[in-house]
């Protein structure tokens, strides 16, 4: 009797998410962005000094916080001086970086529509 | 087609985590591991021949809808179509695609649509729920080869991108749903030896001639977790239709990844095991239908119309039209609407995803419940 082959992965092995390395589209300098300010709070010990109104184009219009800057840390999930404990109330990240370049070409023209485009 | 409740590993969340899998608590329980379904092989051997027919049967329709030039019905920026038939007939290559169908594990598995540009809830499928096998049931199988073909198709693809092999990857980074995808799609094609890079959308350059990076590389294969239709109608859209980038997916999968394909299919083949009938006009249906927004996702603007009640869902789609489609219920396990994401990869079936809701319609906070079978 000829043996069933298995429709499951033989193997699953990952080199850039999870343990062995980082997360993100772009740098892994970052910033969580929030809904909202208590949000932030909630995420970050209660200083206010932490919380910032975003300043980006993408963000600022929206009401959204920044947390602070810190290096994000995939095997954890959890960043520098965040609270431990429980789930991050965070949205999203952003690379603090991200708007940093000096190159003559125009840059906005997507991503405007900022709905969540999974399906 | 079996719900069994079970106790959830005790880490469970460091677990998951450590496969990059922050987003498993999304307005509460996403990934739930108090139950799994439970399949028999001949109920796996069902689903996966279903998924191949309805794959096949969307490339027929593609197929007529490109050669008919039939695009009035899709609502589709005239200016994209040319785009649409360059990319078919230079036969650029799909990644993947998931089908949603309703089946109880009795009866034909039916085809509710198809997430064929920006399907999502794809590292948990492939990755996590893997992973919760080898600790649950060890000496279980389960439909889920999705690592294994995406590392393989990104090869098949690298033969059409340019000598360098660099992909760049780009979503909306502020979404930690879409990232964590993203990132997991990257982690593929690096195994399958592509380079890649990541970005932002909103941090794609346009110069003049090429779309640029923020180190002012040139963009010259785009794997976006995007909808073409967004991109098609946003500023930089336009120079898309130089073809100066390649585009994964492909353009010609804004057919399939409309609702428009749903009557099309209907006309094509009619009572279809596998297909619901669908129609571009209202009132084909004298009591139980489903009214659905050519370009929706996540449930959004879907409304049910069933015993003369209406469950809608808000949302901000539905002004490029709507299709209506008959109304199959999803099964119910312990209370539980449950929909089953069937996976393409390339062209063949390559596992599945399964979402409870308390709701008849699946929405983004929809919980992922992992499966086995024997």
């Amino acid at each position: 009797m000829l043996k069933k082959i298995r429709k499951s992965s033989s193997r699953v092995t990952l080199v850039l998410i999870g343990l062995a390395g980082l997360a993100g589209c772009g740098n892994d300098d970052r910033r969580d962005v929030y809904a909202s300010r208590e949000d932030c709070l909630a995420d970050w010990g209660n200083k206010p000094e932490d919380c910032t109104p975003a300043s980006d184009s993408r963000h600022a219009n929206r009401g959204f916080f920044y947390g602070p800057s810190y290096t994000h840390r995939s095997s954890s999930g959890s960043s520098y001086g965040r609270s431990s404990g429980s789930s991050s109330r965070s949205i999203g990240s952003s690379s603090s970086s991200s708007s940093s370049s000096s190159s003559s070409s125009s840059r906005g023209g997507f991503g405007s529509s900022a709905r969540s485009s999974s399906s | 087609m079996k719900r069994e409740q079970l106790v959830p590993r005790i880490d469970w969340p460091r677990k998951v985590e450590e496969l990059g899998f922050h987003f498993h608590t999304i307005d509460g329980v996403y990934w739930d591991e108090r139950a799994c379904y439970r399949f028999t092989s001949a109920e796996v051997d069902k689903l996966e021949l279903a998924t191949g027919e309805l794959q096949s049967r969307c490339i027929d329709a593609a197929t007529q809808v490109i050669e008919k030039g039939d695009y009035e019905r899709f609502r589709i920026p005239e200016a994209f179509i040319p785009l649409i038939e360059q990319s078919w007939n230079d036969d650029e290559k799909s990644l993947f695609g998931r089908f949603d169908l309703s089946w109880d594990g009795s009866g034909e598995p039916r085809m509710l649509e198809y997430n064929a540009d920006t399907p999502t809830a794809l590292l948990e499928a492939s990755v996590v729920q893997w992973y919760w096998l080898q600790d649950v049931f060890p000496g279980h199988d389960q439909f889920n080869s999705l690592h294994e073909r995406l590392i393989d198709r990104w090869k098949e693809m690298a033969a059409d991108f340019p000598a360098d092999r660099l992909v760049h990857f780009a979503c909306v980074a502020e979404s930690a749903e879409d990232q964590g995808n993203l990132d997991y799609l990257r982690d593929t094609a690096m195994q399958g030896g592509l380079e890649t890079k990541a970005l932002d959308m909103a941090d794609i350059g346009w110069d003049g001639r090429r779309f640029r990076d923020l180190e002012d590389q040139a963009i010259t294969v785009l794997f976006k977790l995007y909808p073409w239709e967004w991109l098609a109608r946003e500023d930089f859209g336009q120079h898309l239709l130089a073809r100066t980038v390649r585009v994964v997916e492909p353009a010609w999968k804004m057919l399939l990844s409309n609702k428009a394909i749903l009557p099309v299919l209907w006309e094509m083949f009619p009572d279809h095991p596998n297909l619901l009938p669908a129609y571009f006009e209202p009132g084909k249906f004298a009591t139980d239908f489903v009214k659905k927004p050519l370009y929706s996702r996540e449930g959004a603007n879907v409304s049910i119309t069933s015993g003369g009640r209406t469950l809608e869902e808000p949302g901000e789609y539905g002004e490029e039209g709507f299709i209506w489609q008959g109304y199959h219920a999803l099964p119910q396990f312990g209370g539980n609407h449950t929909v089953i994401g069937s996976w393409i990869v390339g062209e063949e079936p390559a596992g599945i995803g399964i979402r409870e809701d308390d709701s008849p319609i699946t929405r983004n906070s929809s919980r992922f419940v992992p499966h086995h079978f024997a």
